[in-house]
Parts: C-alpha cells; structure tokens; sequence
C-alpha cells in the first residue's frame, strides 16, 4: 500500500480499509464504477488480494494442540471441587470487564484511572528496583485489582540470583507504595509477593 | 449408530456435577480456545496458561451459564477476555519479542516466503489487543458478526467498525515488506 496517506487513504481518495473489507469479505465493490478505472485502487486491490491470500493461508495452518491440556485442566477441576464443592462463581468473576478504573472522587468531579495504567506504573516501580531480574510472564508476573481508591497488587518476581529476599522485597513495598500514592493518589491495600524465580545472569 | 452428545446435554450434566461430560466438552472446544489464545498472544507457553485459566474459569461460572446461548461463544467470550486482560497487564509489544522478525529492520525483498509468513503474525501482534481480537475472531474462527457481538459485548454496527479498522491497519502495517 506504498501510495496510501497516513489517514489510510489512497490518492484517489479511496479509503484502504474500505477495500480490505471488500478483499476480506469477497464482498462486490461500493463503486464498480471507479474501482474498474482507477489505477491506485486496482493496485491497491491487488497488494489486498495478495495480503489476504497469506492471511486465508495462516487461518489454514494447522495448531497443534500442547499435550496433557484436558489432563491439567480436569486435575485443577477435581482439586478445586474437593476444596470448594463446586462451580459457583457468577461470569462476572471469570470474565473480568474489558476496562476496569480506579475512581478518586472529589467535590469538583471524578477521577478515573484505568487499572492498565496502573499496571504500567507498578511494572515500572518493580523492574527499577535493585535486585529484581524481571516479573514472571503473563498474570503471575503482575496482577492488579482496584475498587474505588484501592488498589490490590500481586507480583511475581524473577530476582537476582545472589540478593536478600527480604531487604529486597521491602524495598519493593515501599516503592510501590510511593508511587501508587504519589502519582496516582490511591491507597495501595495489599501487596503480595512471590519469589518464583532466581535469574543466573 | 452412536448418536454424539450435543454440547447442550454435557452442558447439563456437568452443570448437575458430572466432571466427565465436562471433561468431554474441555476435549471438543480445547483447540479453538487455545488457537484464539496462540493468535492473540503470540507465544506458545502464555496460549497453554491463558487456556488452561479460560478452561478452568468455564468450569467455575458453568453454573451462570444460560441454556439458549451457545457454550462454543460462551468459552470463546471467556478466553479472548481473558487474553485482552493479560494484553492490557503486559508490556506494549511484549510478543514481538518473543520470536517472531522485527520487520522494520529487513530490507523488504529479503522478506519472503516463510519470512512473510512470519512477517504477517508478527504484523497482527502490533495490532491494539482489541483489534487484533476483532480479526483472529472472524478471520481465524469464522465467526459471525453477530457472534463476534456477543463474545465482545459490541453491537454488529461496531464489530463491523473495529474490524475495518483493524483490516486498514493491518494492510497499512504490512507494506513495509511487501
């Protein structure tokens, strides 16, 4: 799409999106009458139809699926309903909301921010932190709740393979502790930490 | 003949407490939640957890799940929400690092065949989480758009603006190897 402009737009005045769809959906024209005419806009299709060929071609390959899944899942099943009895949760416990805000209120108006936002700041925090190799991928390394002006953080660390955990780990609190306030101007309420990992470097 | 089980009826009976229909329904619909997971994020390992969680957390909610949807859209509600959770929790561009070919540094001619291949994931991953959830749900899954709708809790209108913009942006991302 060499001749797009930044808007998307081709210098017919075509917008790329509007041809990715007809591509996409082998949808027919919004105006045959142009398209069958215009130079860019044929171009455009072409470089469409070969882009969406590669994508038709990934959605074919073929996933394979990591061995013992159905094993694993069905084990933490079985223990959760030894020590809970059974699935009870409401949805809304499972599928969190798309966006989730911490809300500071005042007289003149709200606040919001957005728990991403929050997240950003305490990864920041942690990885500044001397002693701290890394955060552990994906939700153990780093999961925050908030509600209202709280926030609830949980962090999973990779540390340095020869630093003190504890000077370490109060260090960490303290830290996140200033910047929650500091910055954001919300009470941090816990802060749970687990070491799961030493980095050899 | 051996009439398979509906999804509905194991539905029911795990509901009732019977963890092998559950079991059953966890073999049906394992590969395209962790398909939906792969292209979300980008890496084999975060795929397997965040569908391990997805699978797990249908079990735990199964009781809230309603009988007139279907439990093919409930679990696929259930995994992209919780990729889009870890997306907004993790670094911006985290996948990129994990493999796949920074594109901007290739001269675009050296960029061919498997490359291009590659070159096209990692083009998705730059997408924003909830475009990319747009694209892997129709393009990858051949969702309707009306159950795209109800995975992503948007309006067709919506789902039909979101993935016009993720089409412009994903052809506008790849031209730097094409």
């Amino acid at each position: 799409m060499a001749m797009s402009d930044r808007n998307g737009r081709l210098a017919c005045g075509t917008q790329v999106g509007v041809l990715a769809d007809q591509v996409a959906e082998h949808a027919a024209p919004i105006d045959p009458g142009h398209q069958a005419d215009c130079a860019h806009c044929r171009a455009a299709l072409g470089e469409l139809e070969q882009l969406w060929g590669d994508v038709r071609e990934l959605a074919r390959e073929e996933v394979e699926i990591p061995g013992g899944l159905v094993t694993a899942v069905m084990a933490r099943v079985r223990r959760e309903r030894e020590e809970h009895a059974g699935p009870s949760l409401a949805l809304e416990q499972v599928v969190p909301r798309l966006v989730r805000h911490a809300l500071l209120r005042s007289s003149r108006g709200h606040t919001q921010i957005a728990d991403s936002v929050i997240a950003k700041l305490i990864r920041r925090t942690a990885l500044a932190t001397p002693g701290v190799g890394s955060l552990a991928r994906g939700s153990e390394g780093l999961s925050v709740s908030v509600e209202q002006d709280e926030v609830g953080v949980r962090i999973g660390l990779v540390v340095d393979l020869s630093v003190a955990i504890p000077p370490l780990v109060r260090a960490l609190r303290v830290r996140v502790e200033r910047e929650i306030e500091g910055i954001a101007g919300l009470r941090l309420s816990t802060l749970d930490v687990s070491v799961m990992d030493v980095s050899e470097t | 003949m051996v009439v398979p089980i509906d999804d509905a009826h194991l539905v029911r009976a795990a509901q009732a407490g019977d963890d092998d229909s559950f079991e059953e329904l966890v073999r049906r619909h394992q590969l395209p939640v962790y398909r939906v997971a792969l292209r979300m994020l980008g890496d084999a390992r975060d795929a397997e957890d965040a569908t391990q969680e997805a699978l797990v957390g249908a079990w735990r909610a199964l009781a809230g799940f309603k009988a007139e949807s279907k439990f093919s859209t409930w679990i696929y509600r259930i995994v992209t929400n919780h990729c889009l959770t870890m997306l907004r929790m993790a670094k911006p561009q985290e996948p990129l690092e994990d493999g796949y070919p920074d594109t901007a540094a290739e001269p675009p001619d050296r960029v061919e065949g498997l490359d291009r291949f590659r070159a096209l994931k990692g083009a998705i991953l730059t997408l924003t989480p909830e475009q990319r959830a747009v694209l892997v749900l129709r393009e990858f899954e051949d969702l309707s758009y009306d159950a795209i709708g109800r995975v992503l809790e948007l309006n067709e209108a919506a789902v039909k603006g979101r993935l016009h913009r993720a089409r412009g942006e994903l052809a506008d991302k790849t031209r730097s190897w094409r």
